[in-house]
């Protein structure tokens, strides 16, 4: 669900009253790039009244793909001290957590590798650098060593599980050709999970747009879990990683949360209890989130409906089989 | 010249193919060789992304008395159709196709006196713009750089575009089309409204929608012509003609 994030309070008895098990969150630090250094434009709507972006798009600093080539994160944005980037992110993973009590709160990262570029630079400077892989390749590298240091912060906190989002691809797929991103992205995402996985915590790994072709690579690179976007092709990646992996999404779509009939929502819901019943465990989500323009009426009955028949046995359906909130499938 | 020797007119855009060869007839019958590899080089220079190489050849030419509808039409678009085709084909990548339009436009740059002398027939003109309350425009830049690199005039009104302003340009520019992207759930309705006022205006032209979120049944839905643009078919000329042919959402910044 988006918005809320000022509702204080509000949001955490919203968690509850939807019954939620995870709450979507990443932090990147305590000081923005943009106070550290040049930065674009990430390109996140911010929504105003009737779904509008209202957001002020930012001018691009660097005029010249050379000027992107030159950059290195580590250079540009500095690392934070050790220690007391640590003590920041247990904090804020104890103070989030105390906030929602009921649900799981992880830790995360936004900016891992790509995202860092698109922060940096804008798409369109990204892209015309990325021309040149090579020397692309040394960009992207930098970006890492930056996300390396706040990984390695974040295992020394207290979390369980970590949230690392990289929009690394389109709706259409990758931007650049597969090999790159194998040779290139995949061998680093393993290097930056190792550090988390090798202090028990458990990896999600988040992503826009559709990367149905990379599934095996990240499950490679060492992720735990995956939250998708309605654009993945969700039933084969569940059938093959559903027993062992976490999933977290559905079939169900807010495009037909906001214009689709109940029949329509019933069907995707069911679709994916079907897909989700073999699965130790599912998290169910709506893929691009349920925006603001979604008509009440159908949050409510896709909720209603949802809880309604989440549990294993059908038998039990209703029932509070484990203490106060039921076994969901 | 012969058939055999004479310059490929294949690839380029229809509409401008009778012009280009009429001016460019004498000059080529006298430096038939010389014309060839200019071309040819001004073409590799923007499939390689070479901005510099293909300003200074542009420049070469125009020195040579080098007809500038030649230079733009057999050389850079027939250039930016080979990207689009490498592109369609998997062998490009987005990058390429940036960096290609960068070099197309440095050229087109240097032309630009000449060709303003003589403007060169066009396929159309289309309007651009991402559709009111959307900021999200890559998808719709790189629709714009392959239509003008398939040989349409490109009116592009950035983003955040009302109904009305897209009806204003469309009729005020006499428009073949008006194509118009949104990447946001919440603003692809906005779409519905842009069509309403194209049609209340007269405007008879195609409505061609595209974006990450946008499907053929919302397209049918809303009354567009059709569902463009992945891969940039939206500026693939077959694609043009069979105006209602599904093809998949544009790739889109999420």
């Amino acid at each position: 669900v988006t918005g809320g994030r000022n509702a204080g309070h509000r949001s955490a008895d919203f968690c509850d009253a939807w019954e939620m098990d995870l709450v979507w969150v990443t932090n990147d630090g305590p000081v923005g790039w943009e106070k550290r250094g040049r930065v674009t434009d990430m390109g996140h709507a911010e929504y105003v009244e009737h779904g509008a972006d209202k957001r002020q798009p930012k001018t691009c600093p660097f005029r010249e793909p050379e000027e992107v080539l030159a950059f290195d994160a580590v250079q540009e944005y500095g690392l934070p001290d050790f220690g007391q980037l640590v003590a920041f992110y247990e904090k804020s993973y104890r103070d989030g957590q105390a906030a929602r009590p009921r649900q799981v709160v992880p830790g995360g990262y936004y900016k891992t590798i790509v995202s860092g570029a698109i922060e940096a630079f804008g798409w369109d400077m990204l892209l015309l650098a990325a021309a040149d892989r090579e020397r692309f390749e040394k960009v992207l590298d930098s970006i890492f060593r930056l996300s390396l240091h706040h990984f390695r912060a974040w295992a020394k906190t207290s979390i369980k599980a970590f949230i690392c989002h990289d929009d690394m691809v389109w709706a259409g797929g990758p931007f650049v050709e597969p090999d790159f991103y194998r040779r290139v992205i995949f061998p680093r995402y393993r290097r930056l999970w190792a550090v988390l996985k090798d202090a028990g915590k458990k990896v999600l790994f988040c992503s826009d747009g559709d990367w149905s072709m990379f599934v095996d690579d990240i499950v490679w690179a060492g992720a735990d879990g995956f939250i998708f976007e309605p654009l993945m092709a969700l039933e084969p990646i569940v059938r093959k990683y559903g027993r062992s992996h976490v999933i977290v999404g559905s079939n169900v779509d807010c495009r037909t949360l906001t214009w689709g009939t109940r029949d329509e929502i019933q069907a995707q819901i069911d679709s994916t209890l079907k897909l989700a019943l073999p699965c130790p465990g599912f998290m169910f989500a709506v893929g691009n989130h349920i925006a603001v323009n979604v008509p009440l009426e159908n949050a409510l009955f896709y909720f209603d409906y949802l809880r309604r028949h989440w549990h294993r046995n059908d038998g039990e359906k209703g029932k509070r089989a484990k203490g106060k909130r039921g076994r969901k499938a | 010249m012969g058939r055999a020797g004479s310059l490929r007119f294949n690839d380029a855009p229809p509409g401008t193919r009778l012009a280009a060869a009429r001016a460019g007839s004498d000059w080529r019958r006298r430096r038939s060789v010389g014309a060839k590899e200019l071309l040819e080089q001004i073409k590799e220079a923007v499939i390689n992304g070479k901005r510099k190489d293909s300003a200074a050849l542009c420049q070469q030419g125009l020195a040579q008395n080098a007809p500038a509808a030649d230079m733009l039409n057999l050389g850079l678009l027939e250039g930016m159709q080979e990207v689009g085709r490498r592109f369609r084909a998997g062998e490009f990548y987005i990058p390429e196709v940036l960096v290609a339009a960068r070099a197309m436009n440095a050229g087109l740059e240097v032309l630009k006196p000449e060709l303003a002398k003589n403007p060169p027939k066009k396929l159309g003109r289309v309007v651009l713009g991402t559709v009111m309350g959307d900021l999200h425009d890559i998808g719709k830049n790189l629709v714009g750089i392959m239509l003008t690199g398939s040989g349409f005039d490109v009116v592009d009104l950035g983003i955040d575009v009302s109904p009305a302003k897209f009806s204003e340009a469309a009729v005020s520019n006499k428009a073949c089309a008006v194509a118009m992207s949104a990447l946001l759930t919440t603003t692809m309705v906005n779409m519905k409204d842009v069509i309403g006022e194209l049609r209340k205006s007269g405007f008879k032209g195609k409505v061609i929608i595209g974006g990450a979120p946008v499907t053929q049944e919302f397209a049918d839905k809303v009354g567009a012509t059709r569902l463009a643009w992945t891969r940039c078919t939206c500026a693939s000329r077959r694609d043009w003609r069979t105006p209602n042919t599904a093809t998949t959402p544009l790739s889109s910044v999420t």
